[in-house]
């Protein structure tokens, strides 16, 4: 129970819980499977809805997943805390996105005969099961954002979903990207017009 | 667009609703079936850590004693060699000096004042060429 409760408020982020994922952290270090247990617990769902917007294969998408904590795993004793373990962390997640679409590249292309993922299984909307029409288009809206999202580019992709949704720095996401915070920035801004222009439908029905 | 500028726009209302858009966005979940895999996959890095672990603690020491021995064995077999044993020393002015004066102050102790064995022998053996002195004239 204590291990749940721990783990939703630091994936809040919350800094009465600070001084707890300071001493998981620590524990992760010394390689504590417990510990590192409780690691996964905070961070699996972020990191997840990261790399499954930035490959857009469900499947690739929890392979990938799987890779970063193992990853993580190994080399949390070379974690040396200059950055905080989110940053670290979405750094591997990044990295091994990168990777990935280098590999699609060179490899040929192909297609898949099951589509993509399921909107419904995946977008699990809260308090809005007795509104069905509500749900409808919360999971058309959640529908349309994934595709605006996947229809950009993977280095405005990368910095939308860093900033706008894992919540990290300009400074932080240059330094993961190894780009100026001023080329973040002018990402960030193109990412979010891109955005705009692809969901204006919606936009102009929401304010309606 | 200056810095300055760039931040403003970012701060505009419609980029805004972008990112309140995103950030309102239902979070992902992962299966239990993925977390299990994930806990296998971690279960089998940890049990290839500590093999490895495991090998290194007996395997560090063991090398160090085959080395320190395989050492022993070389200075053991290697038979010791002295730079002067091999090669006779070679004699110096002075030990010369010293050896001809003990070797003339036992000649002279052995055969008296005068002769040596040495001057005997020189003698003999000139003689023996041509000594005018010694030419029996009668027998002419």
């Amino acid at each position: 129970m204590e291990l749940c409760i721990g783990a939703a408020r630091l994936s809040s982020g919350n800094l009465q819980d600070h001084a707890r994922e300071l001493a998981i952290v620590e524990r992760c270090r010394k390689q504590d499977v417990d510990a590192f247990g409780k690691f996964v617990d905070s961070y699996q769902n972020r990191v997840f809805g990261f790399v499954r917007r930035m490959v857009s294969n469900a499947e690739e998408a929890a392979d990938i997943t799987q890779e970063v904590f193992i990853r993580a795993f190994q080399s949390f004793h070379r974690f040396d805390g200059r950055c905080s373990v989110r940053t670290w962390l979405f750094r591997i997640a990044y990295n091994l996105c990168v990777d990935r679409s280098r590999k699609v590249d060179r490899s040929p292309t192909e297609v898949s005969l099951q589509g993509t993922f399921e909107v419904d299984e995946t977008f699990d909307v809260p308090d809005s099961r007795w509104q069905p029409d509500q749900l409808a288009i919360d999971a058309e809206l959640a529908s349309a954002i994934d595709e605006a999202i996947s229809s950009l580019s993977e280095k405005l992709r990368s910095v939308l979903l860093l900033h706008d949704k894992e919540d990290l720095s300009y400074e932080e996401i240059a330094q993961m990207v190894g780009v100026p915070v001023g080329t973040v920035k002018s990402r960030l801004f193109l990412a979010r017009a891109h955005l705009q222009q692809h969901l204006r439908n919606y936009l102009h029905a929401e304010v309606s | 667009m200056t810095d300055h500028d760039l931040d403003e726009r970012l701060e505009s209302p419609a980029q805004s609703q972008m990112r309140e858009m995103l950030k309102s966005m239902p979070e992902d979940t992962v299966s239990m079936a993925w977390r299990s895999g994930l806990n296998e996959r971690i279960a089998s890095a940890v049990a290839v850590k500590q093999r490895r672990r495991r090998f290194a603690w007996v395997l560090s020491p063991a090398l160090g004693l085959g080395l320190a021995g395989a050492l022993a064995i070389t200075m053991l077999t290697k038979a010791p060699t002295s730079p002067n044993l091999g090669q006779p020393a070679k004699p110096s002015i002075e030990s010369n000096l010293v050896a001809s004066f003990r070797d003339s102050m036992n000649y002279t102790n052995v055969t008296g004042v005068g002769l040596n064995p040495d001057e005997v022998a020189r003698s003999r053996s000139i003689s023996a060429v041509y000594d005018p002195d010694e030419v029996d004239f009668d027998s002419l």
